[in-house]
């Protein structure tokens, strides 16, 4: 469990230590900077406080639970370390909107607003033609599950009476259920569902309207369209991920019959490990994206989106036909909660993997 | 790319208007053409529905824009005669304007050239 703690807390630290090099320098905190004052020096000095402040909250409560857990090493380890992750994320929230707030104060006082002059842009060919999406990356997946549907509904009669129905990291079973309908297509019905989501988000994500900005248009457009692209080649190669890792579980599973599963083990490794190798990829290639933000030294600006977004990290703007928003700070991607229809996408994902559930 | 400027002396949706017919005039936007519907374009300029929606209007009261119930607007150029009538009135009062200063139609024509060459390039 220590290790576990180790690794995530190390990586939490490490993934703060470098967001501010990550995102769009338009966006600090979560506020919206004038472009023609993005390189303020100011601004630098908040990101290398916040650093500094980050370190001096976290460390000590790193040094505190390790202490804590080679003091107690065998009573409830888990509960620990929900406590800490708990601790460390509220910890990491609350400096974040620490300095949300002090960069509010200080775009206030700097009265930026008026030195600027706004121009709204759109690339106007860009909604009469959009990106073609590559629908061919997602669709020949949806096979695989509902190969494994058709398989199990043949193979259900000589199918065990006890189904894994859970896993543990390692790729063992360690959860049974009696044979029914939803402990043996639950598996193949997430993978559906999952696939489906991906897709569905994908499509969106891509068709989101881009927000191009007043000095530099064209390469911010560029800039636009290639996050959306990556953002789809992303979800793609995620989903390729889950098909063989679910539908490699479950292929495994029946093959092995009454007999101990091999293979689990493996499969899950590799799993993390290209998944942890693709999501780094995915970081460094939006950061590179993000440094085409150029200005050109003129007073332009795009409008302020700060009215939009709750402490820069909640989208809200029921005008907007967007369900998915990429993330005010340009990395990642996130949902506007101003739409009824995001709050029927939120419950579907809930809901759609329990569906097997009313066949019983 | 349509850009509007907020310290422009004219309005957002006038400036909106203006582009579009620039886009008609450059021939990327065509007869039959849909137009983006209101929000989406809306909320890709950062302005509010009711300026492009404002606009649509003004292009489908020159002449350049049909708006469909329940449907996209799309581009449709009014006859010859009707963009006459409506500009009819216009030219009435530059006329009689110009002529009031002592501007000769030679300095109207150069005058107008000017501009209309402005376009061309």
């Amino acid at each position: 469990m220590i290790f576990m703690y180790l690794f995530t807390i190390i990586l939490l630290i490490l993934i703060e230590w470098i967001t501010p090099k990550l995102v769009k320098k338009t966006e600090v905190f979560g506020v919206s900077i004038p472009e023609p004052f993005i390189n303020d020096e100011g601004l630098q000095l908040f990101k290398m406080n916040f650093r500094k402040m980050m370190l001096f909250i976290q460390l000590p409560l790193f040094v505190t639970f390790i202490i804590l857990f080679l003091r107690t090493p065998n009573e409830e380890p888990f509960l620990l370390f929900f406590i800490a992750l708990i601790l460390h994320l509220s910890a990491n929230i609350a400096v974040y909107l620490t300095f949300h707030k002090k960069v509010s104060d200080y775009k206030q006082r700097k009265k930026w607003e008026e030195k600027i002059e706004i121009v709204h842009v759109s690339s106007f060919e860009s909604i009469m033609t959009p990106l073609p999406f590559p629908h061919l990356l997602f669709i020949p997946m949806l096979i695989v599950p509902i190969l494994i549907i058709v398989l199990l509904i043949f193979q259900y009669p000589s199918l065990p009476e006890q189904i894994p129905i859970h896993w543990g990291a390692n790729g063992m079973p360690d959860g049974w259920s009696n044979k029914s309908i939803f402990s043996v297509f639950f598996l193949p019905f997430l993978l559906l569902t999952q696939q489906v989501i991906l897709y569905v988000i994908a499509y969106y994500v891509q068709r989101s309207s881009l927000a191009v900005k007043a000095q530099a248009s064209e390469q911010s457009l560029q800039r636009e369209r290639r996050a959306r692209t990556l953002n789809t080649h992303y979800m793609a190669f995620i989903n390729l991920l889950m098909t063989v890792l679910l539908g490699g579980i479950e292929l495994l599973t029946i093959r092995a019959g009454n007999e101990q599963a091999t293979g689990l083990g493996w499969l899950t490794a590799l799993f993390f490990i290209f998944f942890t190798l693709g999501t780094i990829a995915y970081m460094v290639e939006n950061s590179r994206l993000n440094k085409l933000i150029q200005t050109e030294a003129n007073e332009y600006s795009q409008p302020s989106s700060d009215n939009e977004w709750l402490w820069g990290l909640f989208y809200f703007d029921k005008e907007n036909p967007d369900i998915f928003i990429e993330k005010k700070y340009g990395v990642g991607w996130t949902v506007n909660f101003a739409r009824p229809a995001t709050w029927i996408f939120l419950l579907l994902i809930i809901v759609l993997p329990l569906l097997p559930l009313f066949f019983i | 790319m349509i850009r509007l400027y907020k310290n422009d002396e004219r309005d957002l949706y006038e400036q909106l208007a203006s582009e579009i017919i620039r886009l008609i005039s450059e021939g990327k936007l065509r007869e039959g053409d849909p137009l983006p519907s209101i929000r989406s374009l809306a909320s890709s300029l950062q302005v509010n529905t009711k300026t492009v929606q404002a606009a649509y209007q003004l292009l489908a009261e020159k002449g350049f824009v049909l708006q469909r119930k329940k449907a996209r607007a799309i581009v449709q150029i009014s006859s010859e005669a009707d963009w006459l009538h409506y500009w009819a009135p216009t030219i009435e009062t530059f006329a009689s304007e110009a002529k009031a200063r002592g501007f000769s139609l030679d300095d109207c024509l150069s005058l107008f050239q000017q501009t209309y060459k402005e376009r061309l390039s």
